[in-house]
Protein backbone atom coordinates (compact mmCIF):
# COMPACT_ATOMS: atom_id res chain seq x y z
CA UNK A 1 0.00 0.00 0.00
CA UNK A 2 2.74 2.41 0.97
CA UNK A 3 4.42 1.84 -2.41
CA UNK A 4 1.30 2.37 -4.47
CA UNK A 5 1.72 5.27 -6.90
CA UNK A 6 -0.99 7.92 -7.04
CA UNK A 7 -1.64 11.04 -9.07
CA UNK A 8 -1.91 14.16 -6.93
CA UNK A 9 -3.72 17.20 -8.29
CA UNK A 10 -2.62 20.79 -8.50
CA UNK A 11 -4.13 23.27 -5.98
CA UNK A 12 -2.66 26.37 -7.66
CA UNK A 13 -4.79 28.85 -9.57
CA UNK A 14 -4.54 29.40 -13.31
CA UNK A 15 -2.21 32.26 -14.19
CA UNK A 16 -3.13 33.95 -17.46
CA UNK A 17 -0.17 34.89 -19.62
CA UNK A 18 0.94 38.52 -19.54
CA UNK A 19 2.45 40.48 -22.42
CA UNK A 20 5.54 42.29 -21.17
CA UNK A 21 6.39 45.76 -22.42
CA UNK A 22 9.67 47.66 -22.43
CA UNK A 23 9.74 50.82 -20.37
CA UNK A 24 9.03 54.04 -22.20
CA UNK A 25 12.01 56.03 -23.40
CA UNK A 26 13.06 58.52 -20.73
CA UNK A 27 12.77 62.28 -21.13
CA UNK A 28 15.62 63.89 -23.08
CA UNK A 29 15.16 67.18 -21.20
CA UNK A 30 12.92 68.65 -18.50
CA UNK A 31 12.41 72.11 -19.95
CA UNK A 32 8.77 72.63 -20.93
CA UNK A 33 7.69 69.09 -20.04
CA UNK A 34 4.34 68.39 -18.40
CA UNK A 35 4.90 66.07 -15.46
CA UNK A 36 2.01 64.78 -13.43
CA UNK A 37 2.58 64.26 -9.71
CA UNK A 38 -0.22 61.98 -8.56
CA UNK A 39 -0.94 61.29 -4.91
CA UNK A 40 -2.67 57.96 -4.59
CA UNK A 41 -4.44 58.92 -1.40
CA UNK A 42 -5.44 62.23 0.09
CA UNK A 43 -4.06 62.38 3.58
CA UNK A 44 -1.88 64.82 5.44
CA UNK A 45 1.31 63.40 3.93
CA UNK A 46 4.52 64.37 5.70
CA UNK A 47 6.36 63.43 2.54
CA UNK A 48 4.34 64.20 -0.56
CA UNK A 49 3.26 67.75 0.34
CA UNK A 50 6.84 69.02 0.91
CA UNK A 51 7.98 67.02 -2.09
CA UNK A 52 5.57 68.92 -4.32
CA UNK A 53 7.04 72.19 -3.07
CA UNK A 54 10.66 71.08 -3.63
CA UNK A 55 9.89 69.85 -7.14
CA UNK A 56 8.27 73.16 -8.03
CA UNK A 57 11.17 75.16 -6.57
CA UNK A 58 14.01 73.05 -7.94
CA UNK A 59 12.53 72.45 -11.38
CA UNK A 60 10.66 75.62 -12.36
CA UNK A 61 11.19 74.81 -16.04
CA UNK A 62 8.74 71.88 -15.68
CA UNK A 63 4.98 72.35 -15.93
CA UNK A 64 3.90 70.46 -12.83
CA UNK A 65 0.41 69.03 -12.59
CA UNK A 66 0.04 68.33 -8.88
CA UNK A 67 -2.90 65.97 -8.81
CA UNK A 68 -4.66 64.85 -5.68
CA UNK A 69 -6.50 61.59 -5.33
CA UNK A 70 -9.89 61.62 -6.93
CA UNK A 71 -11.35 60.20 -10.12
CA UNK A 72 -9.13 57.82 -12.11
CA UNK A 73 -6.60 59.47 -14.42
CA UNK A 74 -8.31 59.99 -17.78
CA UNK A 75 -6.98 59.24 -21.26
CA UNK A 76 -6.87 63.00 -21.87
CA UNK A 77 -4.74 63.56 -18.78
CA UNK A 78 -2.30 60.89 -19.96
CA UNK A 79 -2.23 62.37 -23.46
CA UNK A 80 -1.47 65.80 -22.06
CA UNK A 81 1.32 64.57 -19.79
CA UNK A 82 4.90 63.73 -20.64
CA UNK A 83 5.68 61.74 -17.48
CA UNK A 84 4.28 60.59 -14.16
CA UNK A 85 5.53 60.55 -10.57
CA UNK A 86 3.18 58.45 -8.51
CA UNK A 87 3.16 58.53 -4.73
CA UNK A 88 2.11 55.12 -3.46
CA UNK A 89 3.61 55.60 -0.01
CA UNK A 90 2.31 58.47 2.10
CA UNK B 1 -0.59 50.90 -10.05
CA UNK B 2 -2.62 50.70 -13.28
CA UNK B 3 -1.75 54.37 -13.88
CA UNK B 4 1.91 53.49 -14.11
CA UNK B 5 1.29 50.83 -16.74
CA UNK B 6 -0.98 53.15 -18.73
CA UNK B 7 1.73 55.79 -18.84
CA UNK B 8 4.55 53.41 -19.73
CA UNK B 9 2.52 51.67 -22.44
CA UNK B 10 1.65 55.10 -23.86
CA UNK B 11 5.38 55.81 -24.19
CA UNK B 12 5.52 58.17 -21.21
CA UNK B 13 8.02 57.49 -18.43
CA UNK B 14 6.77 56.92 -14.91
CA UNK B 15 8.22 56.36 -11.45
CA UNK B 16 6.73 55.16 -8.19
CA UNK B 17 7.45 56.37 -4.65
CA UNK B 18 7.07 53.55 -2.18
CA UNK B 19 8.44 51.99 0.99
CA UNK B 20 11.28 49.55 0.40
CA UNK B 21 9.52 46.80 2.35
CA UNK B 22 6.68 46.91 -0.20
CA UNK B 23 9.03 46.46 -3.14
CA UNK B 24 8.44 42.75 -3.77
CA UNK B 25 4.67 43.27 -3.83
CA UNK B 26 5.04 46.23 -6.17
CA UNK B 27 7.22 44.19 -8.51
CA UNK B 28 4.59 41.45 -8.61
CA UNK B 29 1.88 44.01 -9.34
CA UNK B 30 3.99 45.56 -12.09
CA UNK B 31 4.63 42.15 -13.64
CA UNK B 32 0.89 41.46 -13.77
CA UNK B 33 0.41 44.80 -15.53
CA UNK B 34 3.08 43.94 -18.11
CA UNK B 35 5.72 46.46 -16.94
CA UNK B 36 7.97 44.36 -14.68
CA UNK B 37 10.90 46.79 -14.65
CA UNK B 38 9.02 49.84 -13.50
CA UNK B 39 11.36 52.32 -11.83
CA UNK B 40 10.92 52.87 -8.13
CA UNK B 41 12.26 55.28 -5.51
CA UNK B 42 12.07 54.39 -1.84
CA UNK B 43 11.02 56.74 0.92
CA UNK B 44 11.32 56.24 4.66
CA UNK B 45 8.65 55.00 7.04
CA UNK B 46 10.22 56.78 9.99
CA UNK B 47 12.37 59.68 8.79
CA UNK B 48 11.42 63.35 8.77
CA UNK B 49 9.08 63.94 5.82
CA UNK B 50 10.65 67.17 4.53
CA UNK B 51 14.18 65.77 4.78
CA UNK B 52 13.07 62.59 3.05
CA UNK B 53 11.41 64.62 0.29
CA UNK B 54 14.66 66.52 -0.27
CA UNK B 55 16.59 63.23 -0.37
CA UNK B 56 14.41 61.56 -3.01
CA UNK B 57 13.91 64.55 -5.31
CA UNK B 58 16.99 63.94 -7.45
CA UNK B 59 16.45 60.15 -7.69
CA UNK B 60 12.91 60.80 -8.91
CA UNK B 61 14.12 63.10 -11.66
CA UNK B 62 16.85 60.60 -12.53
CA UNK B 63 14.24 57.86 -12.86
CA UNK B 64 12.48 59.94 -15.50
CA UNK B 65 15.59 61.01 -17.40
CA UNK B 66 18.42 58.45 -17.20
CA UNK B 67 18.34 56.29 -20.35
CA UNK B 68 16.99 52.74 -20.16
CA UNK B 69 19.18 49.73 -19.52
CA UNK B 70 19.06 46.81 -21.90
CA UNK B 71 16.97 44.85 -19.37
CA UNK B 72 14.43 47.66 -19.19
CA UNK B 73 14.08 47.49 -22.99
CA UNK B 74 13.10 43.81 -22.95
CA UNK B 75 9.66 42.64 -24.02
CA UNK B 76 8.07 39.21 -24.19
CA UNK B 77 5.49 37.08 -22.47
CA UNK B 78 5.19 35.81 -18.91
CA UNK B 79 3.63 32.37 -18.87
CA UNK B 80 3.05 29.94 -16.02
CA UNK B 81 2.07 26.44 -17.18
CA UNK B 82 -0.94 24.91 -15.46
CA UNK B 83 -0.55 21.19 -14.88
CA UNK B 84 -3.61 19.27 -13.66
CA UNK B 85 -1.46 16.56 -12.05
CA UNK B 86 1.18 18.22 -9.92
CA UNK B 87 2.93 15.11 -8.60
CA UNK B 88 2.98 11.37 -9.14
CA UNK B 89 4.39 9.03 -6.53
CA UNK B 90 3.73 7.24 -3.27
CA UNK B 91 1.89 8.81 -0.35
CA UNK B 92 5.15 9.29 1.54
CA UNK B 93 6.78 10.96 -1.45
CA UNK B 94 3.77 13.18 -2.01
CA UNK B 95 3.68 14.22 1.64
CA UNK B 96 7.26 15.39 1.36
CA UNK B 97 6.51 17.18 -1.92
CA UNK B 98 3.40 19.07 -0.78
CA UNK B 99 4.82 20.07 2.56
CA UNK B 100 7.95 21.69 1.14
CA UNK B 101 8.76 25.21 2.21
CA UNK B 102 11.18 27.88 1.05
CA UNK B 103 13.01 30.56 2.95
CA UNK B 104 11.78 34.05 2.06
CA UNK B 105 14.52 36.68 2.37
CA UNK B 106 12.18 39.66 2.89
CA UNK B 107 10.58 37.84 5.83
CA UNK B 108 13.88 37.47 7.65
CA UNK B 109 14.46 34.13 5.91
CA UNK B 110 11.37 32.64 7.51
CA UNK B 111 10.04 29.46 5.90
CA UNK B 112 6.91 29.77 3.79
CA UNK B 113 5.11 26.67 2.58
CA UNK B 114 4.76 26.21 -1.15
CA UNK B 115 1.36 24.47 -1.19
CA UNK B 116 -0.03 24.51 2.33
CA UNK B 117 -0.92 26.95 5.09
CA UNK B 118 2.03 25.64 7.08
CA UNK B 119 0.17 22.67 8.57
CA UNK B 120 0.06 19.06 7.44
CA UNK B 121 -2.59 18.40 4.80
CA UNK B 122 -4.70 15.57 3.50
CA UNK B 123 -3.06 14.68 0.18
CA UNK B 124 -5.16 15.53 -2.90
CA UNK B 125 -5.15 12.23 -4.78
CA UNK B 126 -7.24 12.18 -7.93
CA UNK B 127 -9.64 9.74 -6.23
CA UNK B 128 -10.16 11.96 -3.17
CA UNK B 129 -10.77 14.98 -5.37
CA UNK B 130 -13.32 13.05 -7.41
CA UNK B 131 -15.11 12.09 -4.19
CA UNK B 132 -15.08 15.73 -3.08
CA UNK B 133 -16.66 16.76 -6.38
CA UNK B 134 -19.71 14.64 -5.58
CA UNK B 135 -20.74 17.51 -3.29
CA UNK B 136 -21.73 19.70 -6.23
CA UNK B 137 -23.54 19.28 -9.54
CA UNK B 138 -21.10 21.67 -11.21
CA UNK B 139 -18.61 20.23 -13.69
CA UNK B 140 -14.97 19.90 -12.57
CA UNK B 141 -13.65 22.03 -15.42
CA UNK B 142 -16.14 24.85 -14.89
CA UNK B 143 -14.32 28.10 -14.28
CA UNK B 144 -15.46 29.88 -11.11
CA UNK B 145 -17.54 32.86 -12.17
CA UNK B 146 -19.85 35.28 -10.42
CA UNK B 147 -23.31 33.74 -10.21
CA UNK B 148 -24.94 37.17 -9.85
CA UNK B 149 -23.92 40.83 -10.11
CA UNK B 150 -21.79 41.98 -7.20
CA UNK B 151 -21.05 45.60 -6.37
CA UNK B 152 -17.36 45.68 -5.43
CA UNK B 153 -16.86 45.39 -1.69
CA UNK B 154 -13.09 45.80 -1.90
CA UNK B 155 -10.53 46.68 -4.55
CA UNK B 156 -10.62 44.13 -7.33
CA UNK B 157 -13.50 42.10 -5.87
CA UNK B 158 -16.87 42.18 -7.61
CA UNK B 159 -18.33 42.53 -11.09
CA UNK B 160 -21.09 41.36 -13.39
CA UNK B 161 -22.71 37.94 -13.41
CA UNK B 162 -20.65 35.51 -15.49
CA UNK B 163 -17.35 37.32 -15.00
CA UNK B 164 -14.52 34.99 -14.04
CA UNK B 165 -13.44 35.39 -10.44
CA UNK B 166 -9.90 36.67 -10.11
CA UNK B 167 -8.18 35.26 -7.07
CA UNK B 168 -5.97 37.89 -5.50
CA UNK B 169 -3.20 38.81 -5.15
CA UNK B 170 -2.02 37.29 -8.45
CA UNK B 171 -5.40 37.61 -10.22
CA UNK B 172 -5.50 33.92 -11.07
CA UNK B 173 -8.57 31.96 -12.16
CA UNK B 174 -9.76 28.62 -10.82
CA UNK B 175 -12.00 25.74 -11.72
CA UNK B 176 -14.46 23.81 -9.58
CA UNK B 177 -11.89 21.00 -9.48
CA UNK B 178 -9.18 23.28 -8.12
CA UNK B 179 -11.50 24.37 -5.32
CA UNK B 180 -12.09 20.67 -4.59
CA UNK B 181 -8.32 20.04 -4.48
CA UNK B 182 -7.93 22.73 -1.84
CA UNK B 183 -10.99 21.36 -0.01
CA UNK B 184 -9.38 17.91 0.21
CA UNK B 185 -6.15 19.44 1.48
CA UNK B 186 -8.03 21.41 4.16
CA UNK B 187 -9.80 18.29 5.46
CA UNK B 188 -13.30 19.18 4.23
CA UNK B 189 -16.17 16.80 3.51
CA UNK B 190 -17.90 16.71 0.13
CA UNK B 191 -21.13 18.18 1.55
CA UNK B 192 -19.24 21.41 2.27
CA UNK B 193 -18.59 21.96 -1.44
CA UNK B 194 -21.48 24.39 -2.10
CA UNK B 195 -20.20 26.59 0.75
CA UNK B 196 -16.63 26.36 -0.50
CA UNK B 197 -17.67 27.26 -4.03
CA UNK B 198 -19.57 30.28 -2.71
CA UNK B 199 -16.45 31.31 -0.80
CA UNK B 200 -14.49 30.83 -4.04
CA UNK B 201 -17.03 33.02 -5.85
CA UNK B 202 -16.31 35.64 -3.19
CA UNK B 203 -12.63 35.49 -4.18
CA UNK B 204 -11.57 32.86 -1.68
CA UNK B 205 -9.93 33.96 1.53
CA UNK B 206 -7.80 36.60 -0.14
CA UNK B 207 -10.20 39.47 -0.62
CA UNK B 208 -8.27 42.24 -2.36
CA UNK B 209 -5.09 40.20 -1.88
CA UNK B 210 -4.39 41.10 1.72
CA UNK B 211 -6.70 38.50 3.22
CA UNK B 212 -8.00 38.95 6.74
CA UNK B 213 -11.58 38.10 5.99
CA UNK B 214 -14.14 36.31 8.08
CA UNK B 215 -16.84 34.05 6.64
CA UNK B 216 -20.27 33.54 8.14
CA UNK B 217 -22.70 30.92 6.82
CA UNK B 218 -26.25 32.21 6.93
CA UNK B 219 -29.16 29.88 6.17
CA UNK B 220 -30.18 26.28 6.72
CA UNK B 221 -27.12 24.58 5.23
CA UNK B 222 -25.20 25.39 8.43
CA UNK B 223 -27.34 22.97 10.41
CA UNK B 224 -27.55 20.46 7.56
CA UNK B 225 -23.79 19.93 7.70
CA UNK B 226 -23.58 20.13 11.48
CA UNK B 227 -21.74 23.40 11.98
CA UNK B 228 -21.25 24.61 15.52
CA UNK B 229 -23.05 27.92 16.15
CA UNK B 230 -22.83 27.66 19.95
CA UNK B 231 -20.10 27.69 22.58
CA UNK B 232 -16.68 27.42 20.95
CA UNK B 233 -17.83 28.15 17.41
CA UNK B 234 -14.60 30.06 16.78
CA UNK B 235 -12.50 27.35 18.42
CA UNK B 236 -11.48 23.78 17.59
CA UNK B 237 -13.39 20.47 17.35
CA UNK B 238 -16.01 21.12 14.66
CA UNK B 239 -14.84 19.86 11.29
CA UNK B 240 -17.01 22.17 9.21
CA UNK B 241 -16.24 25.39 11.09
CA UNK B 242 -12.52 24.75 11.09
CA UNK B 243 -11.92 23.07 7.73
CA UNK B 244 -14.06 25.51 5.72
CA UNK B 245 -12.13 28.39 7.27
CA UNK B 246 -8.90 26.58 6.48
CA UNK B 247 -9.98 25.93 2.89
CA UNK B 248 -10.65 29.67 2.45
CA UNK B 249 -7.08 30.41 3.53
CA UNK B 250 -5.69 27.69 1.26
CA UNK B 251 -7.59 29.27 -1.64
CA UNK B 252 -5.88 32.56 -0.80
CA UNK B 253 -2.47 30.82 -0.74
CA UNK B 254 -2.90 28.47 -3.68
CA UNK B 255 -5.56 29.87 -5.98
CA UNK B 256 -4.49 33.46 -5.31
CA UNK B 257 -0.75 32.97 -4.82
CA UNK B 258 -0.43 34.73 -1.48
CA UNK B 259 3.08 34.97 -0.05
CA UNK B 260 3.22 37.60 2.70
CA UNK B 261 5.36 40.62 1.80
CA UNK B 262 6.21 39.04 -1.57
CA UNK B 263 2.88 39.04 -3.37
CA UNK B 264 0.63 40.67 -0.78
CA UNK B 265 1.06 43.67 1.50
CA UNK B 266 -0.92 42.92 4.62
CA UNK B 267 -0.19 43.59 8.26
CA UNK B 268 -0.61 40.98 10.99
CA UNK B 269 -2.81 38.44 9.28
CA UNK B 270 -5.96 36.87 10.56
CA UNK B 271 -6.41 35.11 13.90
CA UNK B 272 -9.90 33.95 12.89
CA UNK B 273 -9.37 30.41 11.62
CA UNK B 274 -12.97 29.30 11.52
CA UNK B 275 -15.90 29.87 9.27
CA UNK B 276 -18.91 30.22 11.59
CA UNK B 277 -22.66 30.07 11.16
CA UNK B 278 -25.42 32.47 12.06
CA UNK B 279 -27.96 30.90 14.43
CA UNK B 280 -31.00 31.75 12.33
CA UNK B 281 -33.38 29.82 14.61
CA UNK B 282 -32.35 32.00 17.56
CA UNK B 283 -33.25 35.33 15.95
CA UNK B 284 -35.86 37.32 17.90
CA UNK B 285 -39.27 37.59 16.22
CA UNK B 286 -39.21 39.93 13.24
CA UNK B 287 -35.42 40.10 13.02
CA UNK B 288 -34.05 39.20 9.61
CA UNK B 289 -31.25 36.75 9.06
CA UNK B 290 -28.18 38.10 7.31
CA UNK B 291 -29.30 36.09 4.26
CA UNK B 292 -32.60 38.01 4.24
CA UNK B 293 -30.78 41.32 4.63
CA UNK B 294 -29.21 40.58 1.26
CA UNK B 295 -32.37 39.51 -0.55
CA UNK B 296 -32.22 35.77 0.06
CA UNK B 297 -35.16 33.92 1.62
CA UNK B 298 -34.94 32.57 5.18
CA UNK B 299 -34.64 29.05 3.77
CA UNK B 300 -31.88 29.97 1.32
CA UNK B 301 -28.23 29.79 2.29
CA UNK B 302 -25.48 32.30 1.65
CA UNK B 303 -21.97 33.08 2.69
CA UNK B 304 -21.49 36.53 4.24
CA UNK B 305 -17.99 37.97 3.92
CA UNK B 306 -16.82 40.05 6.84
CA UNK B 307 -14.35 42.47 5.37
CA UNK B 308 -12.17 45.18 6.73
CA UNK B 309 -14.12 48.38 6.26
CA UNK B 310 -12.80 51.08 8.56
CA UNK B 311 -9.88 49.01 9.69
CA UNK B 312 -6.36 48.40 8.54
CA UNK B 313 -6.25 46.07 5.55
CA UNK B 314 -4.54 42.81 6.27
CA UNK B 315 -5.39 42.75 9.95
CA UNK B 316 -8.53 41.32 11.50
CA UNK B 317 -9.31 42.17 15.10
CA UNK B 318 -12.07 41.13 17.46
CA UNK B 319 -13.21 43.50 20.17
CA UNK B 320 -15.37 42.28 22.99
CA UNK B 321 -17.63 43.60 25.70
CA UNK B 322 -16.01 45.42 28.57
CA UNK B 323 -18.36 43.91 31.16
CA UNK B 324 -18.18 40.53 32.86
CA UNK B 325 -21.05 38.09 32.24
CA UNK B 326 -22.08 38.16 35.91
CA UNK B 327 -22.29 41.94 35.86
CA UNK B 328 -24.41 41.74 32.75
CA UNK B 329 -26.86 39.28 34.33
CA UNK B 330 -27.15 41.36 37.49
CA UNK B 331 -27.92 44.42 35.36
CA UNK B 332 -30.65 42.65 33.41
CA UNK B 333 -32.15 40.64 36.29
CA UNK B 334 -32.39 43.29 38.98
CA UNK B 335 -30.86 46.59 37.81
CA UNK B 336 -27.92 45.97 40.09
CA UNK B 337 -24.21 46.67 39.61
CA UNK B 338 -22.13 49.25 37.81
CA UNK B 339 -23.77 48.85 34.42
CA UNK B 340 -27.11 49.87 35.88
CA UNK B 341 -25.51 52.76 37.75
CA UNK B 342 -23.82 54.14 34.63
CA UNK B 343 -27.06 53.92 32.68
CA UNK B 344 -29.28 55.28 35.47
CA UNK B 345 -31.19 52.00 35.82
CA UNK B 346 -30.39 51.28 39.46
CA UNK B 347 -32.92 48.84 40.87
CA UNK B 348 -34.89 48.62 37.62
CA UNK B 349 -35.27 45.08 36.34
CA UNK B 350 -34.50 44.51 32.63
CA UNK B 351 -34.65 43.84 29.82
CA UNK B 352 -32.48 46.85 29.07
CA UNK B 353 -30.62 48.01 25.98
CA UNK B 354 -27.14 46.86 26.95
CA UNK B 355 -25.56 48.38 23.84
CA UNK B 356 -25.89 51.75 25.56
CA UNK B 357 -23.20 50.70 28.02
CA UNK B 358 -20.80 49.89 25.17
CA UNK B 359 -21.12 53.16 23.29
CA UNK B 360 -17.98 54.80 24.76
CA UNK B 361 -15.81 51.85 23.73
CA UNK B 362 -17.21 51.36 20.22
CA UNK B 363 -15.62 54.44 18.69
CA UNK B 364 -12.83 55.08 21.18
CA UNK B 365 -10.21 55.24 18.45
CA UNK B 366 -11.92 55.01 15.10
CA UNK B 367 -14.98 55.67 13.04
CA UNK B 368 -17.33 53.39 11.15
CA UNK B 369 -19.87 50.68 11.79
CA UNK B 370 -19.34 47.17 13.06
CA UNK B 371 -20.27 43.56 12.50
CA UNK B 372 -21.60 42.44 15.86
CA UNK B 373 -21.70 38.82 16.93
CA UNK B 374 -24.41 38.71 19.58
CA UNK B 375 -25.52 35.83 21.76
CA UNK B 376 -29.15 34.75 21.33
CA UNK B 377 -30.34 35.89 24.79
CA UNK B 378 -28.60 39.23 24.41
CA UNK B 379 -30.36 39.73 21.06
CA UNK B 380 -33.58 38.78 22.82
CA UNK B 381 -32.91 41.45 25.48
CA UNK B 382 -32.54 44.04 22.73
CA UNK B 383 -35.81 42.86 21.20
CA UNK B 384 -37.62 42.99 24.55
CA UNK B 385 -36.20 46.42 25.31
CA UNK B 386 -37.90 47.78 22.20
CA UNK B 387 -35.97 46.88 19.05
CA UNK B 388 -38.47 45.01 16.93
CA UNK B 389 -36.10 44.68 13.98
CA UNK B 390 -32.39 44.78 13.27
CA UNK B 391 -33.02 47.95 11.27
CA UNK B 392 -34.09 49.69 14.46
CA UNK B 393 -30.85 48.68 16.16
CA UNK B 394 -28.81 49.91 13.20
CA UNK B 395 -30.64 53.24 13.27
CA UNK B 396 -30.16 53.55 17.05
CA UNK B 397 -26.42 52.88 16.71
CA UNK B 398 -26.17 55.47 13.96
CA UNK B 399 -27.89 58.10 16.09
CA UNK B 400 -25.79 57.19 19.11
CA UNK B 401 -22.62 57.79 17.11
CA UNK B 402 -23.04 61.57 16.75
CA UNK B 403 -20.34 63.71 18.39
CA UNK B 404 -19.32 67.40 18.06
CA UNK B 405 -17.14 68.13 15.04
CA UNK B 406 -14.34 69.41 17.29
CA UNK B 407 -14.06 65.87 18.70
CA UNK B 408 -14.63 64.18 15.37
CA UNK B 409 -11.75 65.93 13.66
CA UNK B 410 -9.20 64.61 16.13
CA UNK B 411 -10.16 60.99 15.51
CA UNK B 412 -7.31 58.87 14.11
CA UNK B 413 -8.71 58.12 10.68
CA UNK B 414 -10.47 61.38 10.04
CA UNK B 415 -8.49 61.95 6.83
CA UNK B 416 -10.29 59.05 5.20
CA UNK B 417 -13.73 60.28 6.10
CA UNK B 418 -13.39 64.04 6.08
CA UNK B 419 -10.76 64.27 3.34
CA UNK B 420 -10.89 64.05 -0.42
CA UNK B 421 -12.85 60.79 -0.40
CA UNK B 422 -15.79 62.56 1.24
CA UNK B 423 -15.42 66.29 0.57
CA UNK B 424 -18.94 67.03 1.82
CA UNK B 425 -20.27 66.44 5.32
CA UNK B 426 -23.28 64.26 4.65
CA UNK B 427 -25.82 65.45 7.20
CA UNK B 428 -25.42 69.16 6.37
CA UNK B 429 -24.45 68.95 2.71
CA UNK B 430 -21.64 71.44 3.40
CA UNK B 431 -17.88 71.15 2.80
CA UNK B 432 -16.03 70.04 5.91
CA UNK B 433 -14.20 73.36 6.28
CA UNK B 434 -17.54 75.11 6.77
CA UNK B 435 -18.65 72.88 9.65
CA UNK B 436 -18.66 74.65 13.05
CA UNK B 437 -16.97 72.95 15.97
CA UNK B 438 -20.19 72.33 17.88
CA UNK B 439 -22.02 70.74 14.92
CA UNK B 440 -22.91 67.13 15.63
CA UNK B 441 -21.59 64.65 13.04
CA UNK B 442 -21.98 60.85 12.93
CA UNK B 443 -19.09 58.47 13.45
CA UNK B 444 -20.98 55.97 11.31
CA UNK B 445 -21.62 57.13 7.75
CA UNK B 446 -24.70 55.01 7.31
CA UNK B 447 -26.81 52.87 9.69
CA UNK B 448 -26.14 49.87 7.46
CA UNK B 449 -22.42 49.95 8.11
CA UNK B 450 -23.58 47.91 11.10
CA UNK B 451 -24.59 44.27 10.89
CA UNK B 452 -25.81 41.92 13.60
CA UNK B 453 -25.05 38.21 13.48
CA UNK B 454 -26.79 36.21 16.19
CA UNK B 455 -24.51 33.33 17.14
CA UNK B 456 -22.41 31.89 19.90
CA UNK B 457 -23.40 30.69 23.34
CA UNK B 458 -22.41 30.51 26.96
CA UNK B 459 -21.50 33.48 29.09
CA UNK B 460 -22.96 36.86 28.18
CA UNK B 461 -20.43 38.76 26.12
CA UNK B 462 -20.61 40.09 22.61
CA UNK B 463 -17.94 40.60 19.99
CA UNK B 464 -17.51 43.01 17.17
CA UNK B 465 -15.23 43.54 14.20
CA UNK B 466 -15.08 46.16 11.48
CA UNK B 467 -18.35 46.85 9.72
CA UNK B 468 -19.64 46.54 6.20
CA UNK B 469 -19.91 48.86 3.23
CA UNK B 470 -23.51 49.89 2.58
CA UNK B 471 -24.61 49.19 -1.01
CA UNK B 472 -21.76 46.73 -1.53
CA UNK B 473 -22.66 43.10 -1.82
CA UNK B 474 -20.71 40.77 0.46
CA UNK B 475 -23.29 37.92 0.41
CA UNK B 476 -22.90 35.03 -2.06
CA UNK B 477 -25.55 32.40 -2.65
CA UNK B 478 -24.66 28.86 -1.66
CA UNK B 479 -27.62 26.97 -3.13
CA UNK B 480 -26.63 27.85 -6.68
CA UNK B 481 -23.46 25.83 -6.10
CA UNK B 482 -25.22 22.67 -4.87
Amino acid sequence: MADKVYKFLNPLGIQDSVTLYPLALRLDRLNGKNIMFNMLVQVESELLIPLQKILRNNYPEVHWNMRESGPPISEDEIRNSDALIQGVAF
Amino acid sequence: MPNIAQFEKAGKPAVLILFEDQDECLKQGALLLGVPHIRRVYCSRTGNGAEDAARITRPLINALTIPLTSKECESGKWEVPDKRVLFEGTLDEAEEFYERAERVPVLGNAYMSLYTDGMAIKLPTEERVQAMLKGTSHKPDEVITLQSDHTPREMGVGGKKGAPVRFEPLKRRATVEKVAVNAVMAGCRSEYMPILLAIAEAGGGGGDGRGSLGFCVTGPIAKEIGMNFDVGMLGPKNQANRSIGRAAELMWCNLGGNIPKVTSCGIMGNPLFNCFPENIDALPPGWKGVNEEYGFKRNESAIYVIGMRGGPPGSFTFHSTEFGPGGYRTFQKSGGGSIATRLGKDGIQGPHNWLEYEIPSFWAGKEGGFNFIILPEMAQHLYESGFKSKDEVYEWLYKASFIPFKEYKIKAAVGWHAGAYHPIEKTSGKPWDQIPDDYMVPLVDDPYENCIIVAGGGEETSHWVNGRTPNADPAYGIDVWR
